[in-house]
C-alpha cells in the first residue's frame, strides 16, 4: 500500500523475519523407493548425509552505526525549549528495535531512549565490551566492537527516570512515509523507519530562587539485553503537578577555624563532634537527592595519608600542609564521603549505550504563550510596561511620530547638546514619489537642521556609517579603486574626443557644443530633417498600387495571338478554320472590330498583313471579290457594283485581277496599289507573296 | 592629429553610445554591470543593512523592550546615503567626485534591482525592477533563541486558506525574504519585500514531533494530551487528557504512561480500549508546529498602535521655544 505525499502511517512493531543471534541450518534429504528384488527401502537403506551451516544474523549492540540515525532530537548540542518535547530518536532499519529478545517477546524492543541529567548518571566512554553491561552478566553472542560506552546508574535512579516494562513497548514503533517525501524521509531509503521515544520531558531545573535555568540533559539509546528485570515492573505512584527539579549548585564549603586547624595540623579529628560547625552544602555537588553523611572512615583516611613531599613541618607537630592542600583535602573528603555512601547504599547498573547526545533546555515558555503575549507595535512604540527608574540620570526617551528620537550629542568643540536620530527603519511608510537623495561627497553635507533649532544627524550618520564600514574591509577598498581606475580611462577617452570635437562642431561662433550634447543634437537635427525633407532623407514613399505595364506585342502575332495574348483564353483550336471562317463573314467583322486604337493603314500594314497574306495565300482572295459588300467600307475602294474594284489607269479593274495582274508584275498596278497603300515595299513584298493588292484599299485614290 | 571629417562624424554615435553606462540586468550574477559583481555584492549587502551597528538600528533599548516584536518600514533615503558613504571612499579630488556623480544614478539603479535578488534561490529566474517598499521586522523573544530556525512568511494578501493551511515556496502571494537574521542570540531581524498583509511566525519543524501541551506555574508543571482518533487522525471533541508524573523524588518530568493509557482508554476513538499500541500511543503525542499569524488588526487605530511621547504639538512647541 502506498502512501500519499505528506502522509504516513504507524506500525506498532515490525517483526525482523530472524532475531540477531547465531542459527545453524541443517538441510536434510529423505530417500525412499523400491528395490531390484521389490522390497521396499526407506531412509535407512538411502541414507543422505545432513548438510548443516552456521549462519550468524548481526545486529548493531554496542554501537548504533552513524549511517543508521536519520535524526535526533532535540538537536544535539542546541538549547531551546524544549520542555514540551519528548526526546527521539529515527533509526533507518525498520526492524531493529526488535531484532533482539529481551523478554521473550518479540514485540518488546530491545532498545530505550534515556534522558538524564549530569548528576543523575555517569556516561562512560571507551571502555572494553566485557565492562559495559552490569558485572556479573554476560551477554552471549559477539559483539560488533571491542570498546564501547555504557551508562552507570544506580538502581534507584533506574526505577526513578527509567521507563516501566509495560512502557518500553509503547515507546518504539515504526514509520513508514512516502518515499517522495523528502521531508519525512530524512534520507531513508525504503521509507520504513524506526521511531524509539523517550519517556521524560527535559524540563528545566530551577535554581534556590525558584527561578528556571538552562539544564542540560544527555539522552541515550540504551541495550537492555539482560537488564529488562531491573526496570520497574508498574509505575510508581504518579502526581498531576511535576516539581521542577532544582539545579544543583555550588555553595562554599564553610569550616570553623578548629576544624581548619586540625586538618591543617594533621590531627584527627572527629567529624561528630565538630558536626555543628562544619557546614557541608557542597554535598549538592554530586547529587541533590540523597541526604549526604559523611563517613568517618573515608575522612581519617583521607587525612591520614599525607601527601607526600608536602610536609612542610614534620619535625614538630607543626603544620603538615599548606592552607591549599588542606582546602583540598576537605574537599575531597566530603566527595569522597557522599561517593562512598553512595555505593554503599545503591548498586550500580551498567546499560550499553549505542548512541547519546546532549542538549540544553531553557525555561519553561512555550513557542505559543511566547507568540501570543509578544508586545506587538510600529516601532517607536512605547513598551507596555515602562522600564524600572534604575537610571535617574537618564532623561525619559524622546520618540517622535516621524520615528526621530533624541540622543545627546557631542559636537566638535566639545559642548553637549541633544540632536535628532533616526535610524533605517520608519514607523510609517517611506515617500516613495520623493526624489531620492542627492549624492553627497562628505556626511556634512547630510547634516540637517529642523525647526526646532536641533540637528538631525540620522543622514550623517548612515553615510558616515557606511564609509566606516567600507573603510573596515580592504577588499572592497581595494575594489572601489580598481573600479575608478578602469572608470578613468573611459573618463579620459571622453576627454579627448571633447578636444576632438570641439573645432568640429562649432556651429555658430557663439554656440558651443558641450561633448556631451553632440549625441543629443545629433539626433535632434536628424529628426528635423526627416521631418522637413522626407523624399529627400528617405526617398519616395511607394505608391499604394502601381498600374500593370502595357504589355507588347514582339514576336510572331499569330502565335500570340493563337496563345491568347497571354491570357488563360488561349486558342488552342485549328487557326486555320477560325481564319477561313473569319473569311467567310461579312468583312463588316474586320472593319468594326475595335484594334486597340491605332490607324487602319498602321494595323493593315503592321499587323494585319501577315494574317491576310495567309489569307490570300489560302484563296481568300477570291473570296473577298467575290464578296457582296465592300470590302473596307466607305474608305476602302468602291465599285458601283459592290464587286472590289481597284481603279487602273486601264479603268476600274476588280480587286482580284488587280492583284494578279500585281503579282504578274504589272506596272500599272503596282502604281495604282502604291497610291492607295503609300509605300511600294509592302506591295514588293505583297507582290512576291502573291498578296500584295487586296489589303490596302484604305484609301480612296486621289 | 589628422582628422577626417566624414569618418569623425559617421563614428561619432557609436562612439557616443559606446560611453554612456547604463544600467543593465546581469543574466549572471558575475557578468560586470555598471559595476564590478564585488562590488556590487557589498553594496547589496550593505543596503539590507548588514554590518550596520545595532545602535544605529535601534536607537534606544526602550523602543525594543524584551518580548516585543516591531514593525517597520524601510527609509531608503537611510540606505542611500549609507551607500553614498562607502561610495565617498577614496574620492580625494574634485575629478574623482565628478567622475562618481556621473556614475550615480546607474548605480543607484543597479543596486535597486540586485537588492531584490539578493537572496534568490539557485536555478530560479532573476527578478527584475526595482525594490519599491522595503518593510520587516524586530523580534527580541525569548523565543528566538528557544526555537532556532524560525519560519517567518510573508503574503501580499490575507490568504483565503485557514491558517493552518500548507504554501508552497513558490506560492505566488508570498513575499520575498530579502534578509533574515539572527543579530543577537534573541533578536531576529526581517527584511521583507514589499510590505506584507499577513506574516506568519512558526515552529521550526523539525520532523514530526512527539510531546505534550505543557504549563509550568512558579515550579510546577502541568501538561495535557488532546485526544485524537485513532482513524482519521482528527481532534476528538473531548476535553484534554491530564498527563501524570512520577512523584518520585528526582524523577522530574517522567510521563507515567501507564495512567495516560487508563485515561485514554475511557475515550471513545481513542485505540486505547483495546489496550494502547505503541503506534497509538506515538498518534496521541504527535504535536505540530505553532504558529502564529500576524495581520492587520483593523480595529486599531493609528494612534493607538504608535504612541510618540513628544507629539506633534509638542515638537511645534519645543521647535517654537528653541527657535
Amino acid at each position: 500500500m502506498s502512501i500519499d505525499p505528506g502522509h504516513f502511517q504507524l506500525h506498532a512493531h515490525l517483526d525482523p523475519p530472524l532475531a540477531a543471534g547465531t542459527y545453524r541450518f541443517t538441510a536434510s534429504h529423505e530417500m525412499a523407493g523400491t528395490g531390484a528384488n521389490g522390497e521396499s527401502l526407506d531412509g535407512s537403506d538411502l541414507g543422505v548425509a545432513d548438510a548443516s551451516m552456521h549462519v550468524e544474523i548481526t545486529s548493531p549492540r554496542y554501537l548504533l552505526p552513524p549511517d543508521q540515525v536519520l535524526s535526533t532530537f532535540p538537536p544535539a548540542e542546541s538549547q531551546g525549549a524544549w520542555g514540551s518535547r519528548l526526546p527521539q530518536i529515527v533509526i533507518k532499519r525498520r526492524t531493529l528495535p526488535w531484532e533482539r529478545d529481551v523478554a521473550d517477546d518479540s514485540t518488546i524492543p530491545w532498545l530505550a531512549l534515556v534522558v538524564f541529567q549530569e548528576h543523575e548518571a555517569e556516561l562512560r566512554t571507551a571502555q572494553p565490551v566485557a565492562e559495559c553491561v552490569t558485572p556479573g552478566l554476560t551477554l552471549d553472542g559477539a559483539a560488533e566492537v571491542s570498546t564501547a560506552n555504557y551508562l552507570a546508574i544506580s538502581e534507584a535512579m533506574v526505577r526513578t527516570i527509567f521507563p516501566t516494562r509495560k512502557d518500553v513497548p509503547l515507546l518504539a514503533h515504526a514509520r513508514e512515509v512516502d518515499i517522495n517525501d523528502t521531508e519525512l524521509m530524512l534520507g531513508d531509503d525504503d521509507g520504513f523507519l524506526a521511531v524509539v521515544i523517550a519517556n521524560r520531558l527535559p524540563l528545566p531545573a530551577t535554581d534556590p530562587s525558584g527561578a528556571q535555568v538552562p539544564t542540560k540533559y544527555t539522552a541515550a539509546l540504551i541495550n537492555l539485553e539482560g537488564q529488562f528485570d531491573t526496570l520497574l515492573a508498574e509505575s510508581p505512584p504518579r502526581q498531576l503537578t511535576c516539581a521542577l527539579a532544582t539545579a544543583p549548585h555550588l555553595s562554599p564549603l564553610t569550616v570553623t577555624h578548629a576544624t581548619y586547624d586540625h586538618v591543617s595540623m594533621g590531627t584527627v579529628y572527629n567529624p561528630r563532634v565538630t558536626a555543628g560547625g562544619i557546614k557541608l552544602q557542597g554535598a549538592n555537588l554530586v547529587a541533590p537527592g540523597p541526604q549526604a553523611f559523611v563517613a568517618d572512615a573515608a575522612v581519617t583516611a583521607s587525612i591520614a595519608t599525607p601527601a607526600s613531599g608536602a610536609v612542610a613541618n614534620s619535625g614538630a607537630r607543626g603544620w603538615t600542609r599548606s592552607t591549599r592542600q588542606t582546602i583540598d583535602a576537605m574537599y575531597h573528603a566530603t566527595v569522597n564521603a557522599t561517593n562512598v555512601a553512595g555505593a554503599l547504599l545503591q548498586t550500580e547498573r551498567r546499560f550499553p549505550v549505542l548512541l547519546h547526545w546532549s542538549f540544553t533546555t531553557t525555561g519553561s515558555l512555550t513557542f505559543r504563550s511566547l507568540m501570543e503575549d509578544l508586545d506587538s507595535g510600529l516601532l517607536g512604540t512605547m513598551p507596555r510596561d515602562p522600564a524600572p527608574e534604575s537610571a535617574p540620570a537618564r532623561p525619559p526617551l524622546e520618540a517622535l511620530e516621524t520615528g526621530h528620537v533624541g540622543l545627546t550629542h557631542r559636537t566638535r568643540s566639545g559642548d553637549e547638546t541633544r540632536a535628532w536620530y533616526r535610524g533605517p527603519l520608519l514607523p510609517h511608510p517611506g515617500d516613495e514619489r520623493a526624489d531620492r537623495l542627492p549624492l553627497a561627497h562628505a556626511s556634512d553635507q547630510l547634516r540637517m537642521y529642523v525647526p526646532d533649532g536641533r540637528e538631525d544627524l540620522s543622514l550623517s550618520s548612515a553615510f558616515e556609517i557606511g564609509r566606516l564600514l567600507a573603510l573596515n574591509t580592504p577588499s572592497t577598498v581595494a575594489a572601489l579603486l580598481r573600479w575608478r581606475q578602469t572608470r578613468y580611462i573611459a573618463a579620459r577617452a571622453t576627454t579627448i574626443w571633447a578636444d576632438l570635437l570641439e573645432g568640429v562642431l562649432r556651429l555658430d561662433d557663439d554656440l558651443t557644443i558641450l561633448p556631451g550634447d553632440v549625441g543629443y543634437l545629433l539626433g535632434r537635427h536628424l529628426a528635423a530633417d526627416i521631418v522637413g525633407n522626407p523624399v529627400g532623407a528617405l526617398g519616395e514613399p511607394l505608391q499604394l498600387f502601381r498600374p500593370g505595364s502595357v504589355p507588347e506585342l514582339t514576336g510572331d502575332p499569330v502565335g500570340i495571338l493563337s496563345a491568347g495574348f497571354g491570357t488563360e483564353f488561349s486558342f488552342r483550336g485549328d487557326l486555320e478554320a477560325v481564319v477561313l471562317d473569319l473569311a467567310d463573314r461579312p468583312p463588316v467583322v474586320i472593319h468594326e472590330a475595335d484594334i486597340g486604337g491605332g490607324t487602319l493603314t498602321g494595323l493593315v500594314r503592321d499587323t494585319v498583313t501577315p494574317v491576310l497574306d495567309g489569307a490570300l495565300d489560302l484563296r481568300v482572295r477570291d473570296t473577298l471579290v467575290g464578296a457582296d459588300q465592300p470590302v473596307f467600307g466607305s474608305g476602302g475602294v468602291l465599285s458601283s457594283s459592290g464587286v472590289p474594284t481597284i481603279i487602273l489607269p486601264d479603268g476600274p479593274v476588280p480587286l482580284a485581277e488587280a492583284a494578279a495582274r500585281l503579282r504578274d508584275g504589272d506596272p500599272a498596278a503596282r502604281e495604282a496599289f502604291a497610291a492607295l497603300v503609300g509605300d511600294t515595299s509592302d506591295l514588293d513584298h505583297a507582290a512576291g507573296a502573291s498578296a500584295g493588292s487586296t489589303k490596302s484599299p484604305t484609301r480612296e485614290a486621289p | 592629429m589628422q582628422l577626417h571629417t566624414t569618418t569623425l562624424i559617421h563614428d561619432l554615435p557609436l562612439t557616443l553610445a559606446s560611453q554612456v553606462a547604463e544600467p543593465l540586468i546581469a543574466a549572471v550574477d558575475d557578468e560586470d554591470t555598471a559595476m564590478p559583481a564585488d562590488l556590487r555584492s557589498w553594496l547589496v549587502s550593505l543596503r539590507l543593512l548588514n554590518g550596520v551597528p545595532f545602535a544605529n538600528l535601534v536607537a534606544d533599548t526602550e523602543l525594543l523592550p524584551m518580548e516585543s516584536i516591531r514593525w517597520f518600514y524601510l527609509d531608503r533615503r537611510w540606505t542611500d546615503a549609507l551607500v553614498q558613504g562607502a561610495l565617498s571612499v577614496g574620492t580625494v579630488t574634485t575629478d574623482d567626485r565628478v567622475d562618481l556623480s556621473a556614475a550615480y544614478p546607474a548605480i543607484r539603479a543597479e543596486l535597486d534591482t540586485e537588492e531584490r535578488n539578493v537572496r534568490r534561490l539557485a536555478g530560479t529566474a532573476r527578478f527584475g525592477g526595482q525594490v519599491g517598499a522595503v518593510s520587516g521586522f524586530i523580534l527580541r523573544s525569548a523565543a528566538v533563541a528557544g526555537w532556532p530556525g524560525l519560519h517567518v512568511r510573508a503574503f501580499s494578501v490575507d490568504p483565503d486558506e485557514a491558517d493552518d493551511a500548507r504554501y508552497a515556496d513558490d506560492d505566488p502571494r508570498r513575499l520575498r525574504l530579502l534578509r533574515l537574521e539572527r543579530l543577537a542570540p534573541g533578536v531576529l531581524f526581517c527584511l521583507i519585500d514589499g510590505i506584507p498583509e499577513v506574516v506568519h511566525l512558526e515552529e521550526p519543524r523539525q520532523g514530526v514531533q512527539f510531546g505534550v501541551d505543557m504549563e509550568i506555574d512558579g515550579s510546577g508543571a502541568t501538561a495535557v494530551v488532546p485526544p485524537r482518533d485513532r482513524d482519521s487522525f482528527e481532534y476528538l471533541n473531548e476535553d484534554p487528557v491530564p498527563v501524570m508524573f512520577r512523584s518520585l523524588p528526582g524523577a522530574s518530568g517522567v510521563i507515567d504512561i501507564e495512567q495516560l493509557e487508563k485515561d485514554l482508554a475511557e475515550l471513545h476513538g481513542t485505540g486505547a480500549q483495546d489496550s494502547l499500541d505503541s503506534a497509538e500511543y506515538a498518534l496521541q503525542m504527535i504535536r505540530f508546529p505553532w504558529r502564529q499569524v500576524w495581520g492587520d488588526d483593523e480595529s486599531a487605530q493609528y494612534a493607538s498602535v504608535f504612541k510618540a511621547t513628544v507629539s506633534y504639538i509638542n515638537w511645534a512647541t519645543i521647535a517654537h521655544d528653541g527657535g
